[in-house]
């Protein structure tokens, strides 16, 4: 279906961002009060009603428990089944990205000056690791927004197509995504000539970000007001100032901590000078000091510790590539630009990373020229995407030794859309039923099923009975291209005795 | 001999008369004595409601920015609206007025005339941020950006060269001065002032002791004061929202803001 207006929205924990072409040229979206960053908070006053973004972040810093935050976290999250009573209106994380996304939908509408009732596509991305609930819920966000979403998008798929399309690339390429709050591997091969685009391998980790670099160049700047100052800013008491005046000061020092992350990419040295920033003992207190790249640098290496243990493991230890095959690394996220990581990349994978792309905006006009394209009318939208399963899938199964244990029948890193049959046999005498209970793999090397997520159970009745071992069973699991598990047990000794099911109401959050 | 009865009876009678008499003023007086009472009872009420007031009115103007004018309703942060885009959809207009946020002269003539330990502290404010706009006349190289979005993609770029050594910096600091009644910051914002105006930079006039809206959240961040009895009003503006006008893809003036930060009272 072609529409008039289409979108690519990345859908961020902390920020959202949207991007559309104008004849060609790609747009971003801006937001009040003028920025192309909508924080992805929203705010309920106690008559039930809703703002979003920066006014909606501004309201909950006067009454938190009005506001939601990262609700992305927890959405398709069955097992956490997070929930927020405000006021009369219950909201599921799921509510909460709907709230967000017609804020998105009612600011390009005023943008573009365009009908409220027009039909907008939009492609909304969503972490490599997000599992078929997370899409799921993401989706359905989007179409209760008011869009008619034409795809979801993995983040590291939509850097990628953007940078093959700007760089003219062909080879297999390594896209590393540092984002707020989230840290993306990911491996695809792609042809700019033909639009194709392969994932071949995906991982991360969805706890480490840029704001954990901010945070650190922050504890660094209390230790320096602490040590001029002769106070312990441990709280307001310990540094015998008013709570408002504490706040004020931990505030002013985070926010220079991300403008002093960003000065030290491009400069060796970072003069941190804020005149009269705080008061001690009745005297103004400045804070002037500098801050040298290295310093930074030896700040941030536990983090970096973690990246690097990661993206080596994925990149030299992964049966789906050879190191040897990747032609690129495009790096997105700003976090990227920390020149360590750059470096560290250079030296780790022997390939420099690429340089020039505006990495923050990567994964939004990706995923706004997959918009485009899927709307030309072009046979398959003009754009093959092949994406993996980001986990494992099988089921339960009765092991040797007695205990319930996961068996893989879809693998991790499958291109979908696949489908594989397994057989299986009866476990008990005369057991005239099978509950095909079906996981999901939370670790790809554990067996032990409490280290796996319950999708749902497929139950094949009336088999025959006999004795345990001679009554078969075939499993099929069949990933579609639209991004769901249709799974079939059929009974090999009865024509036509099946069960089939198509999941689409379970699921966890990626873990570590 | 008395006719004793019958004077006794007058007597009598003249006593009742005269204790009429008595109680009926004494009445009349506890009448007069109850109004005086209820009179200033209600005085006590009237006096009770002003001393409220004026209490409110100072605790909300105790920290609040101190008024230019004698009327106290315009914040000395105060920047009058600017009438139109201040870059429009023209190439060597926009050449010419980026360079005014260059001319910093009055600003170092003044803090090289009250050289003090703070004072070189803005110093080497000024010095970062006039790098800052060198770098970007030097780079801008307009002849690569669309005519039709010239303004709006240069006034993003040039609105924020001002956002780290005035909006959160300088204006921050003078207002943390002007607060402690320290001369030197007075003096110093007129100058500031001056140099924002002439870059086309402008603020909405937001005072406090008043109560806070939607609107206000809107345009700036609030940090809490706790205080049950005057919750809701605005105690404080630390920094009043910064706002420059552009001409967006269709022609319509529009504007960018930099949010300003207000304390607010909360129970």
């Amino acid at each position: 279906m072609n529409y008039e207006y289409v979108l690519g929205i990345d859908l961020g924990t902390t920020n959202t961002l949207a991007c559309y072409f104008v004849n060609g040229k790609k747009r971003l979206m801006k937001f009040p009060p003028g920025e192309t960053m909508l924080p992805s908070v929203i705010y309920v006053d106690d008559y039930g009603k809703v703002t979003v973004g920066q006014i909606a972040q501004n309201q909950g810093i006067m009454n938190p428990e009005n506001m939601i935050s990262s609700a992305k976290t927890y959405i398709g999250n069955i097992e956490l089944n997070k929930t927020w009573q405000l006021g009369i209106r219950n909201f599921t994380p799921t509510d909460v990205a709907t709230e967000i996304l017609k804020e998105v939908r009612r600011q390009f509408i005023k943008r573009a000056r365009i009908d409220e009732n027009a039909e907008i596509g939009a492609v909304i991305t969503v972490p490599a690791y997000f599992n078929d609930n997370q899409r799921d819920e993401t989706r359905k966000a989007g179409e209760e927004a008011g869009f008619r979403v034409m795809w979801i998008l993995e983040e590291p798929t939509a850097a990628a197509i953007e940078a093959v399309h700007e760089k003219q690339l062909e080879k297999k390429v390594l896209v590393i995504d540092i984002g707020g709050g989230t840290f993306d591997l990911s491996v695809l091969e792609a042809d700019h000539k033909k639009h194709t685009y392969r994932a071949i391998a995906i991982d991360g980790n969805d706890r480490l970000g840029g704001d954990n670099f901010d945070k650190l160049v922050q504890k660094r700047l209390i230790r320096q007001v602490e040590d001029d100052a002769n106070i312990n800013l441990e709280s307001a008491d310990t540094a015998m100032i008013d709570e408002l005046e504490y706040n004020r000061l931990k505030n002013r020092l985070l926010m220079e901590a991300r403008r002093v992350k960003e000065e030290l990419s491009d400069m060796q040295q970072c003069e941190i000078n804020l005149p009269n920033v705080a008061k001690f003992d009745g005297k103004d207190y400045s804070l002037d000091f500098i801050l040298t790249r290295a310093e930074f640098d030896t700040i941030c290496a536990p983090l970096y510790d973690k990246i690097f243990k990661k993206l080596n493991r994925f990149a030299k230890e992964n049966n789906k590539f050879g190191l040897e095959e990747i032609g690129h690394v495009i790096m997105a996220g700003g976090s990227c630009n920390i020149p360590y990581i750059r470096e560290r990349i250079a030296h780790d994978l022997g390939i420099n990373p690429d340089g020039e792309l505006d990495m923050s905006r990567l994964v939004v006009i990706g995923a706004a020229r997959v918009a485009e394209a899927k709307n030309s009318g072009l046979e398959g939208g003009g754009i093959k995407i092949e994406s993996v399963l980001a986990h494992s899938l099988g089921v339960e199964i009765l092991s040797p030794d007695g205990r319930m244990i996961f068996d893989r029948i879809l693998a991790k890193d499958t291109p979908y859309p696949c489908a594989v049959t397994q057989e299986y046999e009866t476990a008990y005498d005369n057991q005239t039923r099978i509950d095909v209970n079906i996981y999901e793999a939370g670790n790809e090397e554990e067996l032990d099923l409490v280290y796996h997520r319950f999708r749902g159970t497929l139950t094949l009745k009336d088999l025959p009975p006999a004795r345990k071992g001679e009554v078969y069973v075939d499993v099929r699991f069949e990933y579609t291209e639209d991004q769901r598990l249709k799974v079939t047990a059929t009974d090999k000794q009865i024509a036509n005795h099946f069960e089939e099911q198509i999941l689409d109401k379970t699921g966890g959050a990626y873990d570590e | 001999m008395f006719y004793f009865d019958k004077e006794k009876q007058e007597v009598k009678d003249w006593i009742q008369a005269a204790v009429a008499v008595a109680e009926q003023k004494f009445y009349d007086r506890i009448l007069v004595l109850q109004n005086q009472v209820d009179e200033l009872k209600n005085t006590k009420a009237d006096l009770l409601r002003e001393i409220e007031n004026l209490k409110s009115q100072i605790a909300a103007n105790k920290n609040s920015t101190p008024a230019q004018n004698e009327n106290a309703t315009e914040s000395i942060f105060y920047l009058e609206e600017a009438t139109g885009a201040f870059l429009p959809n023209e190439r060597e207009e926009i050449s010419n007025k980026i360079k005014r946020a260059a001319n910093v002269d009055e600003l170092k003539k003044f803090l090289a005339a009250n050289d003090t330990e703070t004072s070189k502290k803005f110093q080497r404010l000024l010095e970062s941020h006039l790098k800052a706009v060198e770098n970007f006349i030097s780079n801008i190289h307009l002849e690569n950006i669309e005519d039709g979005e010239l303004s709006e993609t240069v006034t993003a770029k040039y609105f924020n060269l001002f956002q780290n050594a005035f909006f959160d910096n300088i204006i921050v600091a003078i207002s943390r001065g002007v607060r402690d009644g320290n001369i030197f910051y007075f003096e110093f914002l007129e100058s500031v002032n001056e140099y924002l105006r002439e870059c086309g930079i402008y603020t909405l006039n937001i005072t406090a002791g008043v109560q806070v809206t939607d609107e206000d959240y809107k345009n700036m961040t609030p940090q809490i004061r706790k205080n049950a009895k005057y919750a809701g009003i605005i105690a404080e503006i630390e920094r009043l929202p910064y706002r420059i006008n552009y001409l967006n893809e269709f022609g319509e003036q529009k504007f960018l803001q930099y949010n300003g930060v207000m304390t607010v009272y909360k129970a």
